[in-house]
């Protein structure tokens, strides 16, 4: 083909041996990979439904390492076992064990069984990790840090879930602009990333971060504590009577209870009066539980890296709760569409960015080449291998 | 400057213009919160001061122009974003007009790094978001436009040179009855015209590249738990390559660092003399692992790299030079 090719006739010859000149570096077959998750999945079977998000997210992870293809919406296709594993056991809610397909197109996994405990408490995951019982589990981000503490090796992902308060729509007559921006400065989001998420998140401006749109910069919450308050009070000032407002939570999260409760305090520092109420688990977004308060605290996973894409979906989330125009951005949206859509719902103060937070893994010390998950993307496990001789760290 | 940054500041340059008149001098002020250096930021004020002087802009410094425009060039993972916050002096309180363009981000930029004895320089030949194995660019002698032959777990692309723009031209299948081992990796071979020997994951491949015709392998793929001996006395993990230079009376060979598929890589120089393996000048640095490094002519390996901030796999060839 070429001068250069013909050259390498002979290269070839000591090209092969390299193969593995990489003992450790190269992907070691074999073993099994011990993983604990929250949820209790009830069924595999498409045709029935999750009973709540957990599961939901859950059953996603599992539909992925067992289906060879996903659809554009986000469902699995193809026949169960195509994928890069296929089930070997499976005990309803309590535990699934999945083999390697040998004959997976996109060739067999590293690893040649994943055992899947389910049910498992976030404190029993934790303790599990630091016992070397488990090789996978989630761990909520603001036990992300106690958790490296005692020694349990932490991967975490970009900051890809999204905590906001979201003013419901039926609390239009009560809040105005002016309320809503008020409470928005108030709040210190600063003191939620440092102190209830432990520094494993960071205050949110914009409806992305950073990362994804480049200009969260723009929505820059004020510098200081006492700047937010100062100005909460200066808009309250043009008010005549403030409204006394009540801020739902998921009462099954314990994170979203924590925040909420900060930003009465913040809010009554300012003069304005939020009193909290526990919601049923996963009925923050539903309008029977809206009409019982004034905003809620919602936790908005991002769903894609392309900031269009994922703005829509942020905003079709948020659609649920609020009025918001949620039109989905065309296909082609570039930079500029992006963020006018986002300034023009900044600018309502309906959804009032809080915090961005990391997805956080606990790994074993054996688990190799495992990488976080991109939003949009499921656990990786096909490419994940299984140190016979674990590093100490990485 | 690329030719896509000259044209996104002309773009940023239009979208101003549609907001602001020129009659009035206009403040710039640029800031870098991006990966940018301080070169490439200097360009861009510069590129933006020329596209704005096309439009009868008069750029000054001073605080006290009409206009102020603070540009800040930012950055997601995937792009440059160059934001314009535009305020008239007339409406001042309200909040600024915001006009942003976005370019891709290219690793086009040859990287270099120099040492005492061996200075090693990386220039990006392909990149795609598919995993492929090893390219070879093509010269032929009748001048009739230079190709590029990636070779894929699947398929060998051919690809033609337009105005400085590869596409695609045709493609070669490669039929092979096993799935190919997760970690699949392979290298061109010999080849003498239109035939081609590749191999991949230990199986051989030949046939021919050209439009219409495809390979054929024959044999049990290997996984990377093969056994195998190293290149470089000392260094048992990475990536390695001899390449056919020598630097005084050392051979020459290049190394990856021995992180795992997740972090960030390096290749570095060595000098072989007798069973000894010495580091050799500044090791050059990459945004992510090198999956292979194949010795290519004198002097220069190919090295495939999974850059982790694009999810992109690129071919580098990677060049050593001996210094003094």
């Amino acid at each position: 083909m070429s001068r250069r090719l013909a050259a390498s006739s002979a290269t070839i010859l000591f090209a092969l041996p390299l193969v593995a000149a990489a003992m450790a570096k190269r992907p070691h077959y074999g073993g099994t990979l011990r993983v604990e998750i929250g949820a209790a999945v009830a069924s595999l079977e498409p045709s029935t439904t999750p009973a709540n998000p957990e599961e939901t997210a859950a059953r996603t992870e599992i539909d992925s390492l067992i289906y060879e293809s996903r659809d554009a919406d986000g469902t699995f296709s193809g026949a169960q076992g195509s994928g890069p594993f296929r089930i070997s056991d499976w005990q309803p809610a309590k535990e699934l064990t999945l083999a390697a397909n040998e004959k997976f197109s996109g060739g067999r996994p590293y690893v040649d069984a994943i055992e899947i405990a389910m049910n498992r408490a976030a404190k029993d995951r934790l303790l599990d990790l630091e016992l070397n019982k488990t090789d996978f589990a989630k761990i909520a981000p603001q036990d992300a840090r106690h958790a490296a503490e005692r020694g349990v090796r932490v991967s975490t992902s970009q900051p890809d879930e999204l905590i906001a308060l979201i003013f419901s729509a039926g609390s239009a007559d009560k809040t105005t602009d002016a309320v809503r921006e008020a409470v928005s400065a108030a709040i210190d989001r600063s003191a939620i990333a440092n102190f209830i998420l432990q520094k494993t998140g960071e205050p949110a401006g914009g409806l992305l971060p950073q990362w994804i749109s480049g200009t969260e910069f723009l929505f820059a919450p004020l510098a200081t504590p006492a700047d937010g308050t100062a100005k909460a009070k200066e808009l309250l000032g043009q008010n005549s009577s403030v409204p006394k407002l009540v801020l739902g939570y998921d009462s099954a999260d314990p994170l979203a209870q924590a925040i909420a409760e900060r930003i009465a305090v913040n809010a009554k520092e300012a003069g304005i009066s939020i009193t909290t109420q526990a919601l049923p688990q996963g009925a923050a977004a539903r309008s029977a539980s809206l009409m019982q308060t004034d905003a809620v605290i919602a936790r908005i996973g991002i769903s894609s890296a392309q900031p269009g894409i994922a703005l829509s979906n942020v905003l079709a989330t948020a659609a649920t709760i609020t009025e918001v125009d949620a039109s989905p951005l065309p296909s082609n949206a570039n930079a500029q569409d992006v963020l006018d859509r986002e300034r023009a719902v900044m600018k309502t103060h309906r959804i009032v960015p809080l915090d961005w937070v990391p997805q956080v893994y606990g790994l074993s010390a054996r688990v190799r080449d495992w990488k976080p998950p991109a939003p949009g993307e499921t656990w990786p496990f096909a490419d994940v291998w299984l140190d016979p001789v674990p590093q100490a760290s990485q | 400057m690329p030719q896509a940054w000259n044209d996104a500041l002309g773009a940023l340059a239009d979208k101003i213009a549609g907001t602001v008149s020129p009659s009035h001098p206009v403040a710039l002020a640029v800031k870098n919160i991006s990966s940018l250096d301080p070169g490439d930021v200097e360009a861009v004020r510069a590129g933006l001061e020329a596209k704005l002087a096309q439009h009868h802009f008069r750029v000054t410094r001073s605080a006290t122009a009409e206009t102020q425009l603070d540009v800040t060039l930012s950055e997601s993972s995937s792009s440059y974003l160059w934001v314009a916050e535009i305020r008239a002096k007339e409406n001042e309180g309200d909040e600024p007009e915001i006009a942003v363009v976005s370019v891709a981000k290219s690793s086009g930029a040859a990287g270099a790094s120099t040492g005492a004895t061996l200075a090693i320089q990386k220039t990006l030949v392909w990149q795609q978001s598919t995993k492929f194995l090893d390219f070879h660019e093509t010269a032929p002698a009748d001048g009739s436009g230079e190709t590029l032959a990636v070779l894929e777990p699947s398929r060998i692309a051919i690809y033609s040179q337009t105005a400085g723009k590869w596409d695609l031209d045709h493609e070669a299948p490669i039929a092979q009855k096993a799935p190919w081992p997760r970690d699949v990796r392979g290298n061109f071979g010999d080849a003498s015209g239109a035939a081609v020997l590749a191999m991949i994951s230990g199986v051989t491949c030949t046939g021919s590249a050209a439009k219409g015709a495809q390979l054929a392998c024959a044999g049990t793929p290997l996984t990377g738990d093969a056994a195998k001996a190293s290149l470089i006395p000392g260094r048992e993990t990475g990536e390695a390559a001899l390449l056919k230079s020598k630097c005084g009376d050392a051979q020459v060979a290049l190394a990856s660092g021995n992180a795992d598929w997740t972090q960030h890589d390096t290749i570095r120089g060595y000098l072989l003399r007798k069973k000894s393996a010495t580091a050799s000048g500044a090791a050059l640095d990459l945004d992510g692992p090198v999956l292979s490094l194949t010795a290519d002519g004198d002097g220069e390996a190919r090295a495939i790299v999974l850059n982790l901030k694009t999810g992109n796999y690129e071919g580098y060839r990677v060049a050593a030079t001996c210094g003094e």
